[in-house]
């Protein structure tokens, strides 16, 4: 067993085994189950701002991001553009009204806003569409860096992340998870950034020659590149495609909603996501450094994969296998902080889903959350040995892409329009899930001759199918205005007043269905 | 309830400093629409058109910024070439300068933001 190998493991394993530590044996103990989901609801602006970072910093952001601008150069840095990007629109449209609606996730928004069990079952079908590709995508990139670094067989790296996740989701809490993940992120933060500049050093002091004939990949198991709805593709409309999606699909993201009822109130959800912004901006400026060090050091190389072959490039030898191995760990708590972030939020999501078998059964709410948890896991791990393994931001982005398609015009609608009906919203929520499937099935399935002859939208759905599905909704909603539900005023009303007016009757506490107006 | 009848001659004047930037009703419903069976309308109504017409109106503008970042890094390739400040002078405007332009309009919203909450507050305790 070589250096780098031993170094790897045990980067990998203190961050496995000291997370799982963390939520287990020292859970935090809450009064009521709305504590346990919502930790309180008193975690500060920069703890919470921190914590949602380090779910959004995810595998395409540590590693996928950084091979892609080494692979293509200057039309993928506007990709790290894009995802800060999506946080200030969230921060201008969505935030502060989402917390003070005191809803829990986007399925009870549905619900509590349009007043419509069908809407919420459509909501809830599209949070587990894109809460399981990120979940696929974060453990096929376990499965492919452990192997990289260590020689285990892919699926190794999967459990282990998965299993880590689930002991953390199961039993840490909101309080807890919150905790954990914002010390991920500084432990990223630290890692990436200290590891950056001893390599970006090395070059300059000239300690590390860039090879003079390419270097053939030394990746045991090569990832496919190829382009998925526009991400991956270096021209203008894929770069407009990855925009769009960065821009709208950010707020439909489950794990990040959630977490804005950590928050006491709209003004410090508001301030969670201005620290979260800041601290991703700071995040946001390392992939374009170790792209630039790929270009030189690792050309060729699959995007998933360059980050960690770098160090072994550029400085052989004990420095380099450290190194890798911190990398590693870095990695590690990438997948482990956004895989906890999705179980929980898939969770929150599913558990409502069955109360009359739950009664039946005498099984609590808590009982169904860590049911539908690692119920969520497992089928994920299934998914992700099951699906053809490509570079896991075309994963990610397709979840961003149907995001924007569906999830952002209810939410922007329904924040922020009061003709918004439930039969527009339903509409929309079919037109916009619906043609994304579609486009995407047909690019992946057709021949390359007959994707070409389709046009545009086939390859890059975003741009086309989001502005589709904001029509639809409309003027569906302008047609139906019968489906209006009652008391819009009311639910505006507590959305966009200030808790400083006290309104009588307004309770903006975080509420799950059962306490919900349905 | 008053018999007398009276002619009704044109929209009643919103509450001074409420700054109601007149009705917002859906835009597919009837006359009838506000009138809702919870009954919320009176100054909770005007106060509630005036905060979204603020609120709109401020992520308007923070939006268009946002919009004029992206066309601006956008064209930034294509204006280095023209300026000649080579590849590597792109790569470094396009690293550098988009970071801390979001983290200041992200500031600048959230201050405004709050300033038209906190003017909406003192205006309801002034004005009832």
């Amino acid at each position: 067993m070589t250096t780098a190998v031993v170094a790897s493991l045990l980067g990998v394993a203190v961050v496995l085994l000291g997370s799982a530590a963390t939520g287990v044996v020292r859970p935090r103990r809450y009064a009521t189950t709305l504590d346990f989901y919502v930790a309180a609801r008193a975690v500060g602006p920069w703890r919470n701002g921190a914590a949602i970072s380090s779910e959004y910093t995810s595998a395409v952001s540590c590693l996928s991001l950084a091979g892609l601008i080494a692979l293509h150069g200057v039309p993928m840095l506007w990709y790290s553009v894009g995802a800060t990007g999506g946080y200030v629109v969230v921060l201008i449209l969505v935030v502060a009204p989402l917390r003070r609606s005191g809803t829990y996730t986007l399925s009870d928004f549905a619900q509590w806003r349009l007043g419509s069990p069908l809407v919420r079952r459509l909501v809830t079908g599209i949070v587990t569409v894109i809460g399981m590709i990120y979940l696929v995508a974060q453990l096929q990139a376990a499965g492919v860096v452990l192997h990289l670094v260590t020689g285990l067989p892919p699926w190794a790296g999967g459990v282990a992340t998965a299993v880590a996740a689930v002991a953390v989701a199961l039993t840490a809490g909101m309080g807890s998870v919150t905790g954990l993940q914002a010390l991920q992120f500084w432990l990223k933060l630290l890692i990436f950034a200290g590891c950056a500049l001893v390599l970006w050093s090395a070059w300059r002091w000239g300690m590390a020659a860039p090879p003079a004939v390419p270097v053939p990949p030394a990746v045991p198991r090569p990832v496919q590149e190829h382009v998925l709805a526009g991400t991956g593709d270096p021209s203008p409309l894929g770069v407009l495609s990855v925009l769009v999606s960065c821009a709208l699909g950010a707020m439909g993201l489950p794990h990040v909603i959630v977490r804005v009822y950590a928050s006491p109130d709209g003004r410090s959800a508001r301030r969670s996501v201005v620290a979260a912004l800041a601290m991703l901006v700071a995040f946001y400026l390392l992939p374009p450094v170790y792209g630039v060090l790929g270009r030189v050091f690792a050309p060729g190389v699959p995007a998933d994969a360059m980050v960690l072959v770098l160090p072994a490039r550029m400085l052989p030898g004990p420095v380099g296998d450290a190194l890798t191995g911190l990398l590693a760990a870095g990695a590690f708590a990438a997948f482990l902080a956004t895989s906890c972030g999705v179980l929980v939020a898939l969770g929150a999501t599913l558990s409502p889903g069955t109360p009359r078998m739950a009664r039946i059964a005498r099984i609590t709410r808590i009982g169904r959350f860590r049911g539908s948890v690692a119920g969520a896991a497992l089928t994920a791990l299934l998914l992700s040995w099951a699906a053809p393994h490509g570079s896991v931001i075309l994963l990610v982005m397709l979840g961003f892409g149907l995001s924007a398609a569906t999830l952002c015009p209810v939410l922007v609608l329904g924040i922020w329009w009061r003709g918004l009906s439930a039969r527009g919203a339903a509409a929309g929520l079919m037109v916009g899930g619906g043609l994304i499937a579609v486009l995407v099935a047909v690019e992946g399935l057709a021949p390359a001759a007959l994707v070409a002859g389709l046009g545009l939208p086939i390859r890059y759905p975003a741009p086309f199918v989001a502005p589709v599905a904001f029509l639809v909704m409309v003027a569906v909603s302008l047609a139906t205005p019968g489906s209006v539900p009652a008391g819009v005023s009311r639910k505006l009303a507590r959305m966009h007043l200030p808790e400083d007016l006290g309104e009588a009757g307004i309770d903006r506490s975080s509420r799950r269905p059962g306490h919900s107006s349905r | 309830m008053s018999g007398r009848r009276v002619t009704v001659t044109r929209n009643p004047v919103p509450a001074a400093g409420t700054g109601a930037a007149g009705p917002l009703r859906p835009l597919g419903a009837g006359p009838d629409a506000d009138a809702e069976p919870d009954g919320w309308a009176g100054p909770g109504e005007l106060h509630l058109r005036s905060i979204v017409a603020g609120q709109l109106s401020l992520a308007g503008r923070t939006l268009a910024a946002a919009a004029g970042i992206l066309v601006g890094a956008a064209v930034l390739p294509s204006l280095g070439e023209y300026a000649g400040i080579g590849a590597p002078g792109v790569w470094l405007v396009l690293c550098l300068a988009p970071p801390p332009l979001w983290a200041l309009l992200a500031v600048t919203h959230l201050r405004r933001a709050e300033r038209i909450e906190r003017e909406s507050v003192r205006t309801s305790r002034d004005g009832g």
